[in-house]
């Protein structure tokens, strides 16, 4: 894979990270503190997370075409990361209090929710595109039999 | 090896002849690419040699430095590489898939996605190829004609 193919697919991954961190945050948030109150600057915190998604990613580039087995290693040390970077930073930095265990087990959750569904978001483009290569396919071949 | 050539009328039918002291692999090789240029290869299978034309192959695998031509049901194995197959192929319809396959477009049923931005390739034999995703901006690129 070359790093441009790599960064076109972090690009959108990231974007996809973003989307559903705001849900997540939606919902964690509607559970656990329905009485707080942010400023603008909450806005940010979903573009900061979708950042540190992405980085993990790091994982799984590779100048040549992984296996299926080197894909699935790394994809479980990519969630490994992942988990601890999120827990570091909402606990560590953000300041969440970590007493509720509900509040720990409910982020972890929610990290193993958006990892999950990545991928399906990808593979759900993916179809799409593989359904028009499809369409191109038959039309290319029925024009080089003419 | 000394290489000759000479021009001739129109009258006269082309010829490519090689002169050898043996049949060796270097001299099946050089008939292997002439073959392909008039649209066949040459392959073997079970000690005996057949001539495949190219529209008959699905697609090319290298596998630990052989080279293999699958047809519908039948394997042959060529003397020629992987590369010489696609300097000779690329413009008839086939297309790189992956580092060890050349496949044939005009075989291919469906298009469907694979794990990890890959695609993978479903022949009309019901066989199965995965096209890298390198090799995927080639493939939009031969069947769309840079559209």
């Amino acid at each position: 894979m070359s790093g441009k193919e790599f960064f076109r697919e972090v690009t959108r991954d990231f974007f996809v990270i973003v989307t559903f961190c705001n849900l997540a945050v939606f919902v964690l948030g509607s559970i656990f503190k329905p009485e707080a109150r942010f400023g603008y600057e909450a806005f940010l915190s979903p573009l900061i997370y979708g950042v540190l998604g992405v980085l993990p990613g790091v994982l799984m580039y590779s100048n040549h075409e992984l296996k299926i087995r080197e894909v699935i290693v790394r994809k479980a040390i990519q969630l490994v990361f992942l988990e601890a970077i999120m827990y570091l930073v909402v606990f560590g930095i953000d300041g969440m209090k970590k007493e509720d265990p509900r509040v720990l087990v409910g982020l972890g959750v929610s990290v193993l929710i958006i990892y999950v569904l990545v991928p399906i978001i990808d593979w759900i483009i993916d179809s799409r595109e593989a359904k028009q290569l499809t369409e191109d396919l038959l039309e290319f071949q029925k024009n080089e039999k003419e | 090896m000394k290489i000759a050539v000479k021009q001739i009328s129109k009258e006269q039918e082309e010829l490519v002849a090689v002169y050898c002291h043996e049949v060796s692999d270097e001299v099946r090789e050089i008939v292997g690419f002439v073959k392909s240029l008039q649209g066949q290869l040459t392959g073997s299978m079970d000690g005996r040699e057949y001539e495949i034309a190219i529209t008959d192959i699905y697609y090319v695998e290298s596998v630990d430095n052989r080279t293999y031509l699958y047809a519908a049901n039948k394997v042959y194995e060529t003397k020629m590489k992987l590369y010489e197959l696609e300097n000779t192929l690329g413009n008839k319809r086939f297309m790189r898939a992956s580092k060890s396959v050349i496949l044939n477009l005009m075989k291919v049923r469906s298009i469907k996605p694979a794990m990890n931005g890959r695609f993978t390739a479903v022949l009309q034999s019901g066989e199965e190829i995965i096209i890298s995703r390198k090799y995927v901006p080639d493939l939009k690129e031969k069947i769309r004609g840079g559209k």
